[in-house]
């Protein structure tokens, strides 16, 4: 087992300020230890830091704003789009997540880990509990409630992403409130074991519906990680302690780890040295190896299958994933949306046209597909509703169906109609500004931003050859996994796919 | 707001260099503000409400045709058919979702609702779409002889009809699904159509012919004077109502003059105030029960209804006392839904829905009583009113980014057949609200010597048993007892 309480390293000629990370750190967690991170206030600048920030990079968004890229002095990245909105979103993204947790299933991909399973998402909760200025249970959601912001956090297996939305006039303060829940959570046993409490019923809730389970399953068989992972076991979340949030928050929440974006009507002099306030004071360090991230395990030619049996279920899911681009790899990403939209968008996507309305007999009620890129690799995935019985066909026609898609003719057809679909949906989802932060600060977290500033050309630079080419390497129907999900008194079935392309 | 123990000031002159632009001198005014809707007759007799929005990327225009909700089981196909019910209609569909013109189709209380949304510039294109799919009339492409497509293919229906009844049957493995229809046929009576289970009105489906869909639409385009046209865009008005003249022509929109339509008023529903006995369904396919519990609440044009709003912003989502109570105090659920629907003949109700472990179900029930007592006997604190104000100043703000949550601002409005109020209306209402307001309006919802409730449960047959054998439960009865004696 790798220490990763151990893991953070200072940089050459990096000095901390004493007391930050103190280890080791005191049984009790009590009041006592508000002192500790106070300190992350000074009005001297640290050993470390650079001397002045550097000056901004700036483009101009999809949407026609002004966006500006800061890196405080200690590598936090900083982002702002100033547009003319009656709400501000307020985010800030952390390059971690479930995946560098304890494996609920031992992989040779996922090395064993300090942390344990489901304490990225637990820690989410915490931070909204108790913080060092506001030591009190629940005193910092007081303050942000009364403002009437909304407050969220969200916890994936590569990211995870605190946000605010809020009244323009109330951002100075809501600045410091969400610095405050993001870079000095509280970790204390007794509210700690309160939150389990909630986690283990969101637990309950999510993992209970069948498609969830047959969702789980799959990222199961394609990345040898289960989707439930992020959740984590009950005995681990049960376990999980106080000092392990808190180095799990000193080893992640580093500031070249991190992005904040601000969306709204902003005015960057007035935010800047509030945020190099809330953020430029945490020391840089780094993880030995990286961050990790989620692995693609299925390799060229191979076909896994499940089946998951589901009292609830009076009808059959069919699931069926491959492997898709990476968000790096920006070219195969727009052939790869293009290519979900040629399948599975409108009543004239071809899943509609040849499985769902051109095979009555399969009974298909419903039948989507969706693409979901990461950082080292990616899932395009079909979903389907069928009757007990019917699942073996509804794969085989699924199979058929996109390799007819990988056509030149069958592309050449639609591509004028689609790409300007996805230049229009693109600009639709940007034209809200909780929406665009959010898209836009998850990119720049992983490097991938040319994604988003140059998705319109992108998009209308796409020719036959690279979806082709795309759609070929990825949606092969000789390398899947599919998952059914079916009704408990069916006798678990496995309607296997020989290997090799469906004849 | 608490101190901050033991922090520093921060001096912002030492060590740190601000590039931070200027703000653009565009931005240091207030979002530019939705003009006044401006209410006319058009050329065929529909009222047009046209709204300019300067600051808007996007245009809407919404098309509300009065189809009345008795018509269950039969109006229930005729979105899906507008869209998809010829092989014509898919192309249209398809050719204008390239444009980023979104179309669709569903029902808003008694109307029929097209909504239809695209970038500005395509206002033209907007309306065209929407005539096309409303009348089954086509001018597509441009100066072309117009066509008129059937509205339903035989083929196209079967499907339908297939689909409907494997979707009513798989919705029963959804174990709220069999809990909200049992207590629709308790709050209706079992004769109203609104407590037509998704099986029965799916029943009703598969026995129409398609003569029977394609007329009932058909026969409802014949009232335009009933029905209301919404645009809401950067458009100046006048352009506005322009656009919208000309394609009443174009597309000889509800041109028969014979009124074929019989007007199906829903019944009236009786419903006597107080506690009802609670609904218990058993569920054996999950372990888990839930929760539902239901009050008649004020409608959108009830005088009460801005303080309703208030009282709402109180009570519900991360800040809201159900949550604070109910998860954050006693970790009982994991979270909660409220929601409300207003419906002019059969009444307002406002809803609260839980998911819950077994052990968990009575003190969830009296959490969330303990919440609304809470509300009825005292005036919300100032600091709860101004927090749910911002709340709701927030919520306007994002409504204001987009045409179709300005819509949908004033659409109960539309369909309660009222004015629709400007955003600074609204926030001049919700402004004025006081505690005692609030107060009022939580005793008119909860009490139940003024009010109606009505809790439903579904969980294991075991636990439900043990349920009716509690005190909490014979106090149910024993309440309704009393309310009949």
């Amino acid at each position: 087992m790798v220490d990763l309480g151990l893991a953070w390293q200072p940089q050459q000629n990096m000095v901390f300020q004493p007391g930050l990370m103190p280890l080791p750190l005191p049984a009790d967690f009590g009041l006592a230890n508000t002192v500790r991170p106070t300190q992350t206030y000074s009005n001297v600048l640290p050993a470390w830091s650079q001397p002045q920030m550097p000056p901004p990079t700036t483009f101009t968004s999809p949407s026609g704003y002004p966006v500006q890229i800061y890196t405080l002095r200690n590598g936090h990245r900083v982002v702002i789009e100033q547009r003319p909105t009656d709400v501000v979103s307020l985010r800030t993204f952390i390059n971690t997540g479930s995946v560098i947790e304890n494996p609920i299933k031992k992989s040779p991909y996922y090395q064993a880990s300090y942390f344990p399973s489901g304490i990225s998402h637990l820690d989410e909760h915490c931070h909204f509990l108790t913080t060092v200025n506001y030591p009190q249970k629940n005193a910092w959601s007081y303050v942000v409630e009364k403002l009437g912001a909304d407050y969220n956090a969200t916890t994936d297996r590569e990211v995870i992403q605190h946000e605010i939305a809020c009244n323009p006039k109330d951002l100075p303060q809501i600045i410091g409130m969400h610095g405050e829940s993001v870079m000095r959570p509280f970790y204390r046993q007794s509210d700690i074991t309160q939150e389990k409490t909630n986690v283990l019923n969101e637990m309950s809730q999510r993992t209970t519906p069948p498609d969830a389970k047959v969702w789980n399953k799959m990222q199961e068989l394609l990345f040898d990680r289960p989707g439930f992972q992020t959740l984590g076991t009950q005995e681990d979340v049960k376990g999980t302690t106080a000092e392990q949030l808190y180095r799990f928050h000193q080893t992640y929440y580093t500031p070249t780890n991190m992005v904040t974006v601000l969306s709204g009507k902003v005015d960057p002099a007035q935010v800047l040295p509030l945020l190099e306030k809330e953020f430029g004071y945490n020391p840089p360090r780094v993880q030995p190896g990286g961050v990790p991230s989620i692995q693609m395990t299925l390799r060229p030619g191979e076909i896994r299958h499940a089946t998951v049996s589901d009292p609830q279920l009076n009808h059959s899911i069919v699931n069926i994933g491959f492997p898709a681009p990476a968000k790096g790899s920006i070219k195969e990403r727009v052939a790869m949306e293009f290519f979900a939209h040629l399948l599975g968008t409108g009543p004239l996507g071809l899943f509609e046209a040849n499985v769902r309305e051109g095979r009555p007999d399969l009974q298909i009620t419903s039948i989507g597909c969706g693409y979901q890129p990461l950082k080292a690799t990616g899932e395009f995935d079909v979903m389907l509703e069928t009757q007990p019985g019917k699942e073996r066909e509804a794969l085989i026609a699924v199979l058929q169906t996109i390799q007819m898609g990988a056509q030149p003719q069958v592309i050449q057809a639609r591509m004028g109609q689609i790409k300007e679909l996805m230049i229009q949906d693109f600009l639709k989802a940007i034209s809200r500004t909780e929406s665009a932060s959010g898209i836009m600060g998850e990119e720049i977290l992983h490097n991938s931003l040319p994604f988003f500033q140059n998705y319109v050309n992108l998009v209308q630079s796409l020719s036959v050859q690279d979806i082709l080419q795309t759609a070929q390497k990825y949606a092969n129907p000789s390398t899947y996994a599919v998952v059914f999900g079916v009704p408990a008194q069916q006798a678990p079935q496995m309607p296997m796919m020989p290997g090799g392309p469906v004849q | 707001m608490m101190p901050m123990n033991g922090v520093m000031p921060f001096n912002s002159a030492q060590g740190v260099q601000s590039f931070g632009l200027p703000l653009p001198s565009q931005f240091q005014s207030p979002l530019s503000q939705p003009g006044p809707h401006v209410a006319s007759r058009l050329m065929n007799n529909a009222t047009g409400y046209f709204q300019s929005v300067p600051h808007l990327k996007e245009s809407a225009v919404n098309i509300l045709i009065p189809m009345s909700p008795a018509l269950i089981g039969v109006r229930d196909l005729i979105p899906e058919m507008l869209l998809t019910g010829t092989q014509q209609k898919k192309q249209m569909v398809s050719n204008y979702q390239a444009k980023g013109i979104s179309i669709m189709p569903s029902f808003t209380g008694h109307y029929l609702n097209l909504t239809v949304t695209g970038p500005t510039g395509k206002e033209p294109e907007l309306v065209q779409a929407a005539f096309e799919i409303l009348t089954g009339k086509t001018t597509f492409p441009p100066n072309a002889a117009p066509t008129a497509t059937p509205f339903l293919e035989p083929g196209r229906l079967n499907m339908m009809k297939q689909d409907t009844a494997i979707s009513a049957r798989n919705m029963q493995s959804e174990p709220r699904v069999p809990l909200v229809d049992a207590m629709n046929k308790v709050l209706y009576g079992p004769n109203h159509p609104y407590a037509l289970d998704a099986l029965q009105a799916s029943s009703v489906t598969q026995r129409q012919p398609l003569e029977q869909f394609v007329n009932t639409y058909v026969q409802a385009l014949q009232y335009p004077e009933r029905s209301k046209i919404v645009v809401t865009s950067p458009l100046a008005v006048e352009q506005q109502q322009a656009l919208l003249n000309q394609a009443v022509q174009t597309f000889t929109w509800f041109a028969s003059p014979y009124r074929q339509s019989q007007q199906f008023a829903l019944p009236p529903v009786q419903q006597a105030p107080g506690i009802q006995n609670p609904v218990l369904v058993p569920n054996t396919s999950s372990q888990k029960a839930y929760i539902t519990q239901i009050w008649r609440a004020p409608g959108v044009t009830d005088p009460d209804y801005p303080a309703f709003c208030v009282m709402r912003q109180i009570l519900e989502n991360l800040s809201g006392r159900f949550f604070k109570e109910l998860r954050t105090n006693r970790g009982l659920v994991y979270g909660s839904q409220q929601a409300y629907s207003s419906d002019p003949q059969a009444g307002a109700y406002y809803s609260m829905n839980a998911e819950v472990e077994n052990p968990n179900i009575i003190p969830a029930l009296k959490g969330i009583q303990q919440v609304i007592q809470g509300l009825m006997q005292a005036p919300a604190p100032p600091i709860d009113m101004d927090m749910a104000k911002r709340k709701y100043d927030l919520w306007l703000g994002r409504a204001l980014e987009s045409p179709d949550a300005i819509y949908a601002l004033n659409e109960s409005m539309f369909t309660h057949e009222a004015q629709p109020l400007h955003p600074d209306d609204l926030k001049r209402r919700i402004a004025a609200v006081t505690p005692a307001d609030v107060q009022r309006v939580a005793n008119r919802i909860f009490n139940p010597a003024y009010g109606s409730e009505l809790t439903g449960l579904t969980a294991p047959p075991e636990v439900l048993t043990q349920f009716t054998q509690t005190p909490y439960y014979r106090a149910f009865r024993d309440f309704n007892q009393r309310m009949m004696s």
